[in-house]
């Protein structure tokens, strides 16, 4: 395959190494604060501990500020080298959402004005990236568009719930639909590693799909409350479901880092961490930096390519593609 | 393989992306120590928010006032607590939630589908409906773990149960063989020795900083009332904002703080840990009465703006755009060769 990736300007260099602490940053807070601290509470005698378990919220905490401040950073020079790129929409729409998010900290904006321009934003994103070059192929758009589907599924009963609040016991069904758009969102992820199938990472997908399944076999309540609070994830469905779709996740994350295309392990690892639906901005920004990454993997992949030596062709840059 | 046309200034291009990157760096690490050191909250929640309303006329602890028909309820989604045993299937999928103020007293209203009532517990398989409240124990929404607090930051638990609204019963209503004839206390040592179980208000006003922590507090001023119909519970519950002692949230106005709910179906064998619990919401107490325009006043009118915003910047930068790429490209172009070997 021969391409030509074309930009009216080069992609900042500091773009990736930042993307790539943003997702280190809030997998930390996500271990640290809203996994082990909110679980490490259940264990008997823990105030034996209790310099550790400090320690460890402590260190939780700093990642989450950290976090916080990189995905705002992430966001604008995003935002700036969409502007400078021709991508204006992509530049308006993070512009906004930032703009609304920061009013919204300092009590300026009420909340369904927040849930609104949040899922206004994540809406927006495969307008901005996916549907502006007309040779995007299905690789690269259907992932992308599904996240962006249960995210949107996820949050509308919030919102129905706070303006028509006869309606918000009906928000179950919705959320049943987004999880199981989820789990092929994640399926679909497979389709972003092109070539023969790759053995390592086939290795590590199957680790990890087994892990999940033996964790929801063995002790379904606690992990599908974790699930519940860190990724929107209920739990309604069979265990084996789970463990196929973390497998195609971890295989396609380490595949295509094994080929050098960091953009499918940066967005998947911001999705994580933001989980799907509502839950608070930073989480909103962090889901929908991880659409972008997603939906315009030339992002990553050209500003990585002053840090990785050599970037293998895969066949979602086909939308950049001439 | 991809090859790059590089171009000549690519090594100082590199370098200066180096620079700032170190630059970002050192703004994120400072900003986060700043963040904690002064612990400042730049993220929003975005989860649900019940509004306590000024109210115009005093609710009362009558569960069918016609005040909590003035106010829009939320709903929140309740999910089986399956954390630590006993472990809940779900015995109430969701619950309504209306709050009010008046004269500094906090009224909640709690409304869920149970088609029986659940009000006596005279035999060991009996169990009785509830629900519960849940605040930090120092108002806040930067909360302690949802599950009964944690050791170092503790909850406050507002707890009605049908059982103990109705009373024991000392004198079975089928019979006089089971009864006991002494009423003094003496003869009834749980009352005697003061547990709460024993002589509970209809309300218990409890703290718990973790699992097997929860106790009752000596403040039992917590005032609830209950009343089943046909399609399932009214439960309302009132205290005033200044709290009765320790470990007990501070209410006031433009206040918001964290709140959980439990509720317990008896005819679900629901009890202690099996329950039926929702996520952590928000409730800001509002300084205005509700004014019936939807969900918010202030949030209607920026949400009204936010999109107006939204969708012209859209548009515009839309038009901007197309217009832009209609234009010949620019020479600073970086151009990238991929051909597969």
């Amino acid at each position: 395959m021969t391409g030509k990736l074309r930009t009216s300007r080069a992609i900042e260099p500091y773009l990736y190494p930042i993307a790539l602490l943003t997702v280190a940053a809030l997998l930390i807070e996500l271990a640290a604060l809203r996994i082990l601290t909110r679980t490490a509470i259940h264990i008997p005698g823990l105030d034996r501990v209790a310099i550790g378990y400090r320690v460890i919220s402590e260190v939780g905490r700093f990642a989450f500020g950290a976090g916080v401040v990189l995905i705002a950073i992430l966001m604008i020079v995003v935002a700036i080298d969409g502007f400078e790129r021709g991508r204006r929409v992509l530049a308006a729409v993070l512009s906004i959402f930032l703009m609304v998010a920061a009013l919204a900290a300092v009590g300026a904006v009420g909340e369904t004005a927040l849930s609104v321009a949040t899922l206004l934003a994540v809406l927006a994103v495969p307008f901005a990236c996916l549907f502006r070059g007309s040779g995007s192929r299905p690789q690269v758009w259907v992932p992308p568009v599904l996240f962006v589907a249960v995210f949107t599924i996820a949050g509308l009963p919030l919102i129905v719930s706070g303006a028509a609040p006869d309606l918000g016991a009906s928000g179950t069904g919705l959320w049943q639909v987004a999880e199981a758009l989820a789990l092929i969102a994640g399926a679909s992820l497979v389709s972003r590693v092109a070539g023969p199938l790759m053995w390592k990472s086939v290795l590590v997908a199957s680790l990890a799909g087994g892990i999940v399944l033996v964790s929801l076999v063995a002790q379904p309540s606690t992990i599908e409350i974790l699930m519940l609070w860190n990724l929107g994830l209920a739990g309604y469905f069979h265990p084996l479901v789970y463990a196929a779709a973390t497998a195609s996740v971890v295989y396609a994350a380490h595949g295509a880092w094994h080929l050098g295309d960091r953009s499918v392990s940066i967005g998947v690892g911001l999705i994580v961490v933001g989980g799907i639906g509502l839950h608070s901005t930073i989480q909103s920004a962090a889901f929908l930096m991880g659409v972008v990454i997603l939906s315009d993997p030339t992002l990553i992949r050209a500003s990585a390519e002053h840090v990785v030596p050599s970037v293998a062709p895969s066949i979602d840059n086909a939308g950049a593609s001439h | 393989m991809i090859e790059l046309d590089r171009a000549p200034d690519r090594t100082s291009y590199e370098m200066a992306g180096r620079r700032r990157f170190w630059i970002v760096l050192l703004v994120a690490v400072v900003a986060a120590t700043g963040i904690r050191a002064f612990d400042v909250k730049p993220a929003v929640a975005q989860s649900q928010t019940i509004t306590a309303w000024r109210s115009t006329v005093d609710p009362g602890l009558d569960p069918a006032s016609t005040a909590w028909d003035a106010v829009p309820p939320v709903f929140l989604q309740l999910t089986a607590q399956n954390v630590t045993p006993p472990m809940s299937d779900g015995g109430a999928p969701w619950v309504q939630v209306a709050a009010l103020h008046f004269d500094d007293v906090l009224y909640i209203n709690l409304r869920w589908v149970d088609l029986t009532a659940d009000d006596t517990t005279d035999s060991v398989a009996e169990f009785s409906d509830a629900v519960a409240v849940q605040f930090p124990a120092v108002a806040a929404t930067s909360v302690p773990a949802l599950c009964m607090g944690q050791a170092d930051t503790a909850v406050n638990i507002w707890h009605w149960r049908a059982d103990t609204q109705v009373g024991i019963a000392l004198t079975p209503e089928d019979g006089y063989v089971d009864m006991y004839p002494e009423s003094d206390e003496l003869h009834y040592p749980a009352v005697a020795a003061g547990n709460p179980m024993a002589s509970a208000p209809a309300v218990q006003n409890l703290v718990a900083g973790g699992f097997g922590t929860l106790t009752a507090l000596e403040s039992q001023v917590i005032a609830g009332v209950g009343s089943h119909r046909e399609t399932g519970w009214s439960v309302t519950m009132a205290r005033p904002f200044a709290p009765p002692g320790e470990l007990q949230p501070t209410f006031g106005v433009e206040e918001v703080m964290d709140v959980a709910f439990a509720v317990w179906n008896g005819d679900n064998d629901d009890r202690n840990g099996k329950k039926s619990v929702s996520a952590l919401v928000r409730m800001a107490i509002d300084d205005n009465a509700y004014e019936g325009v939807g969900p918010a006043s202030d949030s209607t009118t920026s949400l009204a703006v936010v999109t107006m915003v939204f969708a012209g910047v859209v548009m515009v930068a839309i038009l901007v755009s197309f217009v832009a790429t209609r234009r010949p490209e620019g020479e600073d172009e970086l151009e990238v060769e991929a051909s597969e070997g």
